[in-house]
């Protein structure tokens, strides 16, 4: 049963560094999504465990076996790629069969392997289709079809959902955490959707700049993230400059501009600079609270989004459509803001702008 | 200033129709998404409005002018390509000024405007350089800057977004809402995706199959789907199919494949004995109350809002989101057996589609 | 000067915004189109098929003499065998040449690839020429155990497979280029070894490619007349033939072989478009035998194997005339006389003049009609069923064998008392324009139609949009299509003879020289001179090539 490891994989392309020292391990049956903002170095390191790319520092292990010097074709891995590469001149049949033909199966175990496949993916139908005849869902489910008929237990997903239309792409991913876990196998899925890699992950490792910002389950990494750059990029937050007014053992005052809020202590002093970071959806409308002026109101299905402006802040309220329902544009409002809710950091010292940006 | 009417427009491709009768209109300064699945038709809708693609039949008039047979360049407003379509030989401000000399603007007039929209899109350092030098979300407010730059009122965005990342996708999302509200320009803009839509428009504009299923303010077609694909595609809901067994009224009792019955409200075109479809948003089915039991299968965390799969009896799959503020508070865990109900005002009845749910729902 | 600068950038400036202003009158435009599908039946299809097509009565006169039928057919025979011969052998040599390239396996490679357009580029008398000396005169190769071949089918077939080859390895580069890696590294993902991705991928997806080299290589092979002379000793193929029965003056077998070598190759090429794109290649199972095929001592043997054969077979031949006649010919004094033009000479440099201002026209004159014609084609102006005709019919004149093409333009022109220059700039019309056209669509093709619909909704109006976007992004596609028609112009025998007994190209004069025992040290200077003028050309078609590559990606 598959583990992966990395170990100070290191890759350059000529003078760009697309990875940096990256060590990860990654456990039989576990569903991992590597994310990060495009040109992070995820995909490279995607191909790096492949076999794809050879070249580099560092080592590669599956089971423990050094990969390094492995041959692609022999490592036995299934690999889902973003654009899909059905082979145009084959059918659905052809394309699931591919892998145990090209290993030289006996025709039988080709038959029964490529069958449980199309019947696994519902797909059975399709067998005489050829894939421009598909829609990109179909196409998708059957490059998976045939990513799985090569007996692979591990499996490497690159953007597998990306060129998908919106609907699609959040039916599919359910079904592609369902298969894996069903057959047991393990699975690294590289993609820059968050809320794609929190609903079917494990465990998410966060990417940016060719380096591991942080890793842990997807609610630990969206509640409680240990960095500026996670909190920012899985999800939506209120991103807010401050200064520590008073400290105790236990709580924080900060002067955030028009407001001072107050937060758990976790180890700063007085007058220290920081940078506060609070999720839409935990800003509570209240009774008593920080007053403001709603300046926007648009509907985003379950939830609602207010802009409100508190003298000169801008804060971001997310709220489910029927509680603000009868709040209007322009309305004063009372904001309360959960201490629990509130994440403080100690301010960058690049400054905040290169901590969250996106490149 | 702009208002696009479109009358009647129909438009196929070698027998394939694209669109069919096609009556809308857009007024001015609205922001409005065109919405559908993908072979909906929504790109050849842009393209009839900007005048790249030419109706079978029907008119388009811009201001009040019929425009139907006035080529693009003539018409006024800027059509900004998925992928942009940045001039690959040509500097970034040279991409800019290009509208501008081709309406015959002065050279240094033109200049002086490039610069100008470069400032608004905050790429004033980049003028001299090549589109390929740049990254994809710089290339995207270049095309943009291009559209801005001639002045033209209207803009028609052809999924604008799409080839962003998920989370640059957010930040340039309220960049396009600024930038649309403070040049006062009328927009519109063609999306698969709901929550773009939902979240940037005035109106919403629901294609299926080359026809219009539903238009409205988003609020409305949100929460006053018309229809099965409606309900299916905007935002999430649940759908169950089942037998009116009885009429009360406005209320009807609906059995359900697995025998089990719900009340929903109805119109007299519904009839005892008729094949119907309720559609409930996810979010409002209420858990831990209710006459229904359900099984927790599955708990899927998407950040601000949880999925909880329940099974009920005779193997009925419902899917229902609860907001994670409530989720945190909760206690969920799966293999709880729960009760749950769905609120009759929450109800929306459909006629059982002849030609089955999934087709119904499944685009093209 | 009569006119300052700022006068002639306001007239410029006038012209333009003219012809903007014209460019959104319809009519004008369709006149335009009108021009160039007028130009393209009247001058270029139309004369290449009825000039043989009016005289068919004359055939009687071969089916009469039961000699003259029997060498008929047996030259029409030896040419379909020849091309079939050398357009296999292309493809079996020249795809693994092109794999190595396109994969960049070795550093080196790129050189490789620069050499392989050597012989395309220059003129195919002068391979010939040095082919000859290569295998029947000099025969340098004997020292490694090669026997001296005297002049016939054999010597053909090298020279054939010589010129053919590059255009074979550049198609094929280019399709493999074109391929997504991601298919083969799916298809090595998923098993597959190197042998076996290539049988069941990435060759059936450049099944196309490989269909169109060999057509093209097996026109080239029907066409090719000028250097086939030179080697074919009693050997006679289809060309030969015709231009010895020019020679005697007979017309009949002349048509007689011109109607067959027409009709058999558009039978056989449509036969192999039409078979070959509906053939598949079945996979069964991956086999043992190709694992060991893929095996790294396996893949460098063949890849040395593959340069060996290009440099055998290909770079020597083409190069061997520098090293075998540049002794001769360095004779200061005979350098003196061929730049003073000083007897023999002046003729020579009256037909470069007369070849290059033939190829310039004939370049101009395409450039000029087929750019409309190609917008018809690309960008389905005239609807699409006639667009594709238009597509279809275009080609034609690719697979038609030059010389049967000069003696049908012969033929239809010839009782009109045109002068030999205008003949020999319709025949070469005819030849290059299928070239000019075929490039001009596939750069149109290539050209994102959105960069188009941006400019127009922007606010350019057709012609404005055609000038600063279509032409800049096209321009060196276009330029490089110009220069593979001005050298094919500069190439070409076949049709010249045919059309003409006294005007003479470079090429032509080439020919009668090499055959003249007694001008050994003048063929010698003459090739040479013409080799470094054409690489003249290869240096400027390279760097507009690079240019353009760059400017797509």
């Amino acid at each position: 049963m598959p583990n992966v490891k990395v170990e100070k994989v290191t890759k350059k392309f000529g003078d760009f560094t697309a990875l940096e020292d990256i060590n990860l391990s990654i456990n039989d049956g576990e569903y991992v999504s590597i994310i990060g903002p495009s040109g992070c170095g995820k995909t490279t390191l995607l191909r790096i465990i492949a076999g794809i790319i050879r070249d580099y520092e560092g080592h590669v292990y599956v089971n423990g076996e050094l990969f390094d010097d492995k041959p692609l074709e022999k490592r036995g891995i299934g690999y889902v790629f973003q654009n899909i590469a059905l082979f145009p001149n084959m059918n659905v049949g052809g394309n699931v069969s591919y892998s145990p033909r090209a290993k030289g199966f006996n025709s039988d175990m080709i038959r029964s392997m490529t069958l449980e496949m199309l019947e696994l993916m519902k797909l059975t139908e399709r067998y005489y289709d050829y894939p421009i005849r598909l829609s990109g869902g179909m196409q998708q489910k059957t490059a998976l079809a045939r990513a799985l008929a090569s007996g692979a237990k591990l499996l490497l997903l690159d953007e597998p959902l990306s060129l998908l239309d919106l609907k699609v792409r959040t039916e599919l991913r359910y079904e592609l955490r369902r298969i894996v876990k069903d057959l047991g196998l393990t699975a690294i899925h590289v993609t820059h959707d968050q809320e794609e890699a929190m609903a079917i992950s494990d465990r998410i490792i966060v990417m940016r700049k060719a380096r591991i910002v942080e890793e842990g389950t997807p609610l630990s990494l969206y509640l409680r993230p240990k960095k500026i750059f996670t909190s920012y990029f899985l999800g939506e937050s209120n991103v807010l400059e401050g200064k520590v007014m008073e400290a105790d053992d236990r709580f924080l005052k900060i002067d955030v501009g028009s407001i001072i809020l107050k937060a758990k202590n976790t180890g700063f002093q007085e007058g220290e600079k920081v940078v506060v970071m609070i999720r839409p959806e935990f800003i509570q409308l209240a009774n008593d609270g920080v007053e403001g002026v709603v300046k926007k109101k648009t509907m985003e299905g379950l939830f609602t989004r207010l802009i409100v402006d508190i003298k000169d802040l801008k804060i971001t309220v997310k709220q489910p459509y029927w509680r603000v329902h009868n709040i209007d544009v322009y309305s004063m409002v009372k904001l309360e803001f959960p201490e629990e809710h509130i994440l403080v950091y100690e301010y960058p010292e690049r400054g905040l702008y290169s901590e969250i940006s996106l490149y | 200033m702009p208002r696009v009417v479109l009358e009647n427009v129909k438009k196929s491709f070698n027998g394939i129709v694209a669109l069919e009768d096609i009556n809308i209109s857009f007024e001015n300064g609205e922001y409005a998404c065109v919405l559908g699945p993908t072979g909906s038709g929504k790109t050849t809708l842009l393209k009839v409005i900007a005048g790249l693609v030419k109706p079978d039949y029907g008119e388009v008039y811009i201001d009040n002018k019929r425009v139907t047979n006035i080529p693009p360049e003539a018409r006024n407003a800027v059509y900004m390509h998925q992928q942009y379509a940045l001039f690959p030989h040509l500097t970034v401000g040279e991409n800019i000024s290009f509208g501008l000399l081709a309406r015959g603007v002065r050279k240094e007039d033109a200049m002086r405007k490039t610069l100008e929209v470069l400032e608004i899109v905050k790429l004033r350092q980049w003028a001299d350089a090549y589109p390929h030098e740049l990254s994809g979300g710089m290339q995207q407010r270049v095309a943009l800057a291009r559209c801005l730059a001639t002045g033209a009122k209207l803009l028609l965005l052809d999924e604008p977004l799409s080839a962003l990342d998920a989370r640059l996708r957010l930040e340039v999302r309220n960049e396009l809402a600024r930038i649309a509200e403070e040049l006062d320009l009328t927009v519109i803009h063609v999306t698969h995706d709901q929550s773009e839509a939902m979240s940037l428009a005035d109106k919403l504009i629901l294609l299926r199959n080359g026809r219009i299923v539903q238009a409205g303010p988003p609020e409305e077609v949100y929460l006053k789907p018309n229809s099965i694909f409606t309900a299916y595609f905007v935002g999430e809901s649940i759908l169950l199919d089942g037998v009116i067994r009885r009429i009360n009224g406005d209320t009807a009792f609906i059995e359900l494949r697995n025998g089990m019955t719900i009340e929903t409200f109805c119109d007299e075109s519904f009839k005892e004995g008729d094949l119907a479809v309720v559609a409930v948003r996810c979010e409002d089915v209420i858990i831990g109350e209710g006459p229904l039991m359900g099984l927790l299968k599955e708990i899927s965390f998407l950040g601000s809002f949880s999925k909880i799969i329940f099974e009920l009896p005779g193997g009925l799959k419902m899917s229902v989101n609860i907001p994670l503020t409530d989720f945190i508070k909760s206690d969920l865990r799966v293999g709880m057996a729960l009760q749950l109900a769905i609120p009759k005002e929450r109800t929306r009845l459909f006629k059982y589609p002849a030609i089955g749910i999934a087709k119904e729902v499944e685009a093209v | 000067m009569l006119v300052t600068k700022q006068e002639s950038d306001r007239l410029k400036k006038g012209l333009v915004t003219l012809l903007d202003r014209l460019s959104e009158n319809k009519t004008i435009s369709y006149l335009i189109y009108l021009a160039s599908v007028i130009f393209f039946f009247g001058i270029i299809l139309l004369p290449s098929l009825l000039g043989v097509l009016l005289k068919i009565g004359v055939v009687q006169e071969v089916f009469q003499n039961t000699e003259l039928f029997e060498k008929s057919i047996s030259a029409v025979f030896s040419s379909i065998l020849l091309a079939t011969l050398v357009s296999v052998l292309d493809v079996a040599a020249g795809l693994p040449l092109a794999w190595l390239i396109a994969k960049k396996r070795y550093k080196w490679i790129s050189f490789i690839d620069y050499l392989t357009d050597l012989p395309m580029i220059i003129p195919t008398v002068i391979l010939g020429y040095s082919a000859l000396m290569l295998w029947c005169e000099e025969a340098p190769f004997s020292i490694l155990g090669f026997p001296r071949i005297s002049p016939g089918f054999l010597t053909v077939l090298l020279l054939h497979f010589s010129f053919s080859y590059p255009v074979v390895v550049r198609v094929l580069v280019g399709k493999l280029m074109e391929l997504d890696a991601t298919y083969e590294i799916a298809a090595r993902v998923l098993g597959a070894s190197s042998f076996t991705t290539a049988r069941t991928v990435s060759i059936p997806m450049i099944k196309s490619g490989i269909i169109a080299s060999l057509i093209l290589s097996f026109a080239r092979s029907l066409s090719e007349t000028g250097a086939t002379i030179m080697v074919a000793g009693s050997f006679e193929n289809g060309p030969v033939f015709i231009k010895r029965s020019i020679d005697a003056g007979l017309v009949s077998p002349m048509v007689f072989v011109s109607l067959m070598l027409i009709f058999l190759s558009v039978l056989i090429l449509l036969g192999l478009r039409l078979f070959g794109l509906s053939l598949r290649i079945p996979f069964r199972r991956a086999y043992r035998i190709e694992l060991v095929l893929s095996s790294e001592k396996v893949v460098y043997a063949r890849d040395v194997l593959t340069i060996l054969v290009f440099i055998l077979f290909i770079f020597i031949p083409s190069s061997y005339i520098v090293i075998a006649r540049l002794p001769l010919v360095a004779r200061p004094d005979l350098i003196k006389q061929v730049f003073l033009g000083e007897g023999i000479w002046a003729s020579y440099w009256s037909s470069v003049i007369n070849s290059y201002v033939i190829g310039l026209l004939a370049t101009l004159i395409n450039v000029l009609f087929s750019l409309p014609m190609a917008i018809i084609i690309s960008r389905r102006r005239l609807g699409r069923t006639f667009s594709r005709i238009l597509d279809a019919l275009s080609n034609v004149s690719i697979i038609m064998p030059s010389v049967a093409l000069g003696v049908s333009i012969g033929l239809f022109w010839g009782s009109s008392g045109i002068p030999d220059f205008f003949l020999v700039l319709l025949a070469h019309l005819c030849i290059t324009y299928p070239y000019m056209v075929a490039t001009m669509v596939s750069a149109l093709e290539d050209l994102p139609v959105e960069l188009e619909e941006a400019g127009r909704t922007l606010g350019g109006t057709p012609f404005k949009v055609f000038r600063s976007i279509t032409l800049p992004v096209a321009k060196y596609s276009f330029l490089s299509g110009a220069i593979l028609t001005f050298t094919r112009s500069v190439n070409e025998t076949g049709a010249t003879l045919a059309v003409s007994k006294t005007f003479k190209t470079v090429s032509v004069l080439l020919v009668e020289w090499v055959k003249s025992p007694v001008m050994r040290v003048e063929s010698g200077m003459g090739t040479l001179i013409l080799m470094l003028l054409s690489l003249i050309f290869l240096i400027v078609f390279k760097y507009i090539y690079s240019k353009g590559g760059g400017m797509v990606a």
